[in-house]
């Protein structure tokens, strides 16, 4: 393949952040949109940040995570845009496979996420992006992201698109990204030229 | 129809010679900063990329409050490459379409820039000599019609604006000019002129000239 495009989907995709959504149903959105936030700036390692996240939602039953994740709202426009070039994007994502599954109904492409067992109690694997994006043997690829956690993503792709939709990505992933969009539009009428 | 043509804008510059510390596009003028005053003039453009680099975040965040329809390209050698680098590379996987350069230090008539950016041939836009730094249009009449004939420092009756219009095809994309004027005066084909009331600034004395005159120039 010539070229991949390689979402990240909290805050890309999705018109907010998933876990503080989840948490306000639990009644503790105000801690972790606070945690989800500081992790995205870069103000807590990624890891440890989510390694917390997770304890504090593990311990509700999943059908009702599940149900929050259902209604996230989407950005329609993007998810056309997958679903039709559905073989060349793919989702890298530091959330957990067992929590998003109802996203994959509606996002038609192939996910990588943070790893659990145990119907999502327990955490197997958190999402290192870098890693990830290494591993695709590709001349062209191209990571969309908007948060801390994207910065080792970045550094093993080619093509770095810093997406500011939801909010400002922090500094360091707009100094490294080779275009700064917070147009879906105009996203993907990059993403079809390059 | 403002078809398919691309607006780039150049702003990733540092301004060395102004010796302030602020990208020249968010310098006000007239109460407000320059790259305003650009967009207010292009409103109706669908396709603008905007070329940054010194102090980018701060020219983000500025415009992104005033449109979101922007593809910005980010010039990471910014310090070390000029207009050529930027220009070529906001151009960057633009096939065969035209496009209309405009530097971010320019102030330029808000009606008259529709000459060039509707202009169906490559051209560029002069202005009479008001800078002190200029770079000179050289001039060849063809069949009644004023065309470039070349970039000079010597003085002319026209000093170029920075304003070109061409078919992205025309460019080679691998040009190391640093210049602009240096790259177009390798590309063998007749830019029409265009005159057009416009004034960049590139020293203390352009600025102050600059903002005396913002009225007469833009409207």
């Amino acid at each position: 393949m010539n070229k991949i495009y390689l979402f990240d989907l909290d805050g890309t995709i999705t018109n907010e952040e998933i876990l503080p959504k989840i948490a306000e149903k639990f009644n503790f959105k105000k801690k972790m949109t606070l945690l989800t936030r500081s992790a995205m700036a870069g103000d807590v390692p990624f890891e440890n940040s989510f390694s917390l996240r997770h304890k504090m939602l593990s311990k509700f039953e999943l059908e009702k995570i599940r149900n929050v994740v259902e209604k996230i709202s989407l950005n329609k426009f993007l998810v056309n845009y997958i679903n039709k070039n559905s073989n060349k994007c793919k989702i890298i994502t530091g959330n957990l496979d067992e929590w998003i599954v109802p996203l994959k109904k509606k996002i038609k492409c192939e996910f990588f996420t943070s790893k659990s067992i145990n119907n999502g109690k327990k955490l197997k694997y958190i999402m290192n992006k870098g890693q990830i994006v290494k591993k695709f043997k590709c001349k062209k690829k191209i990571f969309i992201g908007d948060g801390y956690n994207d910065v080792s993503a970045f550094r093993n792709c080619n093509i770095k698109i810093a997406y500011g939709k939801i909010h400002l990505p922090p500094d360091v992933l707009i100094n490294m990204s080779d275009y700064y969009i917070s147009d879906e539009k105009k996203l993907c009428q990059l993403l079809e030229q390059l | 129809m403002p078809a398919s043509r691309t607006i780039i804008i150049n702003a990733a510059g540092i301004g060395s010679r102004l010796g302030m510390n602020i990208p020249k596009a968010l310098i006000k003028i007239y109460g407000k900063p320059l790259i305003n005053w650009t967009l207010n003039a292009l409103k109706k453009e669908k396709n603008i990329r905007i070329v940054v680099g010194y102090k980018a975040i701060d020219v983000i965040k500025h415009i992104s409050k005033i449109r979101k329809d922007i593809i910005f390209v980010n010039n990471k050698n910014f310090f070390k490459t000029g207009t050529a680098s930027s220009f070529l590379l906001g151009c960057n996987n633009l096939s065969k379409t035209d496009v209309v350069s405009i530097d971010g230090d320019l102030l330029f008539n808000k009606s008259q820039i529709n000459k060039i950016l509707n202009s169906k041939n490559s051209c560029i836009g002069v202005t009479k000599p008001n800078t002190e730094n200029a770079i000179y249009v050289k001039e060849k009449i063809i069949k009644n019609m004023s065309y470039h004939n070349g970039f000079t420092k010597l003085k002319t009756n026209y000093e170029w604006s920075g304003i070109f219009k061409i078919n992205s095809k025309k460019l080679n994309i691998n040009d190391k000019s640093f210049h602009v004027y240096e790259m177009l005066n390798k590309i063998k084909i007749n830019f029409l002129i265009h005159k057009i009331k416009s004034m960049d600034f590139d020293t203390p004395n352009d600025y102050m000239e600059l903002k005396k005159n913002f009225y007469k120039i833009y409207y």
